[in-house]
C-alpha cells in the first residue's frame, strides 16, 4: 500500500535542510503501484525517486539530462550501495539521506562550472554499460 | 466464496493480454465453474487430455472445497484463479488437443466462444508479424509511450503484483515477452539502452530478448529479431 505521509518523512531532511520542494507524487495503483517522486530546488539539481515493478532507485537532473545517483557519486569519488528490491520507503529514506549527507559534492558536481563536465563523465560510465552489454550478446 | 475481485486478479494474472474478453465474459468463467461442480466437465478427463503434469489442474481440484465451500483468505481465492487461469490459457493454447477443447466446448459453450473469438481477433500468421510491436522500459516511459502507440504494455493491478513471488513475477513478465517472440514482435525501447539501470526488470528484459537472439537495432532504438 502506498503512502504519501512515509514517502514525505522519508523526504523531510532534503525538504526541511536543503530545501527541496516536493512537486510531484504520481502513484500509478493500475501500473504495479509504480511512482515518480520528482523534487525540485531553486539554483540546484532536480532528484527523482522512481519505482518501477517493486523496485526502487533514485536519478538526478540537470536541465533535461537525468543520471543515476550511483553514477554521479562515482563520478565525485564516492559510492553508495543498497537493495532496490526492498521496501520503497525505507530505501527513499535512505537514498534521501546520502544525498543530505554529499550534497556539497553533488552540488558542486552538477552547479554551472561543472555540471557539462560531470554529465559526460556520468555518459562514459552509461556507454560502458552498454558496451558490456552488447558484448555479453555478441 | 465471495472475493471475486481476487478471483479476477487470480485470473488477470495468468492470462495476460492474449484472452482479455475472457476477463469481460464472468458468465463463460461461470459456465465453467458449474460445469465442474455438476460433473459435467470432469477435473480427471480434462487432466487426460491436457496431460498428468499440468500443475493447475490438481491445484483447482484439490482446493475446490476450500474455495467454494470454505472460508478462504483473499490469497487463496487470487491463487485459485490464478491456477483456474492457466488450465483456460492452456486450453486456449492449444493443449490436450481436440479433445479439450471438445470438452471445453460441450460443458461450457460460452467460454469456448469467447476463446474461439480470441482465436478470430488475433490469428497469428504471416500477415500479422510485420505489425507486432511492444513497448518496454522503465516507469513511466514504457506506458506513456505504449498510450502513444496504441499498443498493450506489460501490466500487473498492484494488489496481484504485490502477491506474487519474486519467480513468479518474472515468470509473468516472461510470458508476456514470450508471446509476443512468437509472433516475432519488435521490442520498441522507450528507454534508451544506457539509461537502463541495472538488476531492474528492464534489463532483464532486455537481457532475455538477446538470449533469444534479438539485437539492438541500427539507431538503437528497438530490439529486433536477428534476420528480419
Amino acid at each position: 500500500m502506498f503512502s504519501e505521509e512515509c514517502v514525505r518523512a522519508a523526504l523531510n531532511d532534503l525538504v526541511q535542510y536543503h530545501e527541496f520542494e516536493i512537486r510531484v507524487i504520481q502513484y500509478s495503483e493500475e501500473h504495479f503501484g509504480n511512482f515518480v517522486i520528482e523534487l525540485v530546488k531553486r539554483d540546484s539539481f532536480k532528484v527523482r525517486f522512481i519505482r518501477d515493478r517493486g523496485q526502487t532507485w533514485c536519478e538526478l537532473g540537470c536541465g533535461s539530462d537525468w543520471m543515476q545517483l550511483e553514477d554521479v557519486l562515482e563520478v565525485v569519488g564516492a559510492s553508495f550501495e543498497y537493495n532496490q528490491n526492498e521496501d520503497y520507503c525505507q530505501n527513499i529514506k535512505l537514498i534521501s539521506s546520502t544525498i543530505y549527507h554529499e550534497f556539497k559534492l553533488l552540488d558542486k558536481a552538477l552547479d554551472v562550472n561543472n555540471r557539462a563536465d560531470t554529465i559526460t563523465k556520468a555518459g562514459q560510465i552509461k556507454q560502458k554499460r552498454v558496451e558490456e552489454l552488447l558484448t555479453e550478446f555478441k | 466464496m465471495c472475493q471475486w475481485d481476487d478471483l479476477a486478479l487470480g485470473l488477470k494474472t495468468s492470462v495476460g493480454d492474449t484472452l482479455q474478453d475472457l476477463l469481460n465474459s464472468p458468465q463463460a468463467i461461470l459456465d465453467l465453474i458449474r460445469a465442474i461442480e455438476s460433473g459435467q466437465l470432469s477435473l480427471k478427463d480434462l487432466g487426460q487430455a491436457l496431460g498428468s503434469g499440468l500443475e493447475p489442474l490438481k491445484y483447482i481440484a484439490q482446493n475446490w472445497n476450500r474455495v467454494w465451500i470454505g472460508n478462504p483468505t483473499d490469497l487463496e481465492v487470487y491463487e485459485y484463479g490464478r491456477n483456474l487461469g492457466s488450465v483456460i490459457q492452456a486450453v486456449a493454447g492449444g493443449a490436450g488437443g481436440a479433445a479439450a477443447a471438445k470438452m471445453v466446448s460441450k460443458a461450457a459453450p460460452r467460454l469456448a466462444k469467447v476463446l474461439r473469438s480470441t482465436e478470430n481477433v488475433a490469428p497469428e500468421g504471416p500477415s500479422n508479424l510485420a505489425k507486432e510491436t511492444r513497448v518496454i522500459a522503465h516507469h513511466p516511459e514504457y506506458i506513456n509511450l505504449s498510450k502513444e502507440l496504441g499498443v498493450r504494455p506489460f501490466d500487473i493491478p498492484t494488489n496481484a503484483w504485490n502477491k506474487m513471488t519474486p519467480t513468479e513475477q518474472w515468470a509473468a513478465n516472461q510470458k508476456f515477452l514470450d508471446r509476443a517472440i512468437a509472433k516475432e514482435a519488435e521490442f520498441v525501447l522507450a528507454t534508451p539502452l544506457k539509461e537502463m539501470r541495472k538488476g531492474t526488470f528492464f534489463e532483464k528484459e532486455v537481457k532475455y530478448l538477446m538470449s533469444k537472439g534479438y539485437k539492438l537495432s541500427s539507431d538503437g532504438s528497438k530490439l529486433i529479431k536477428q534476420g528480419r
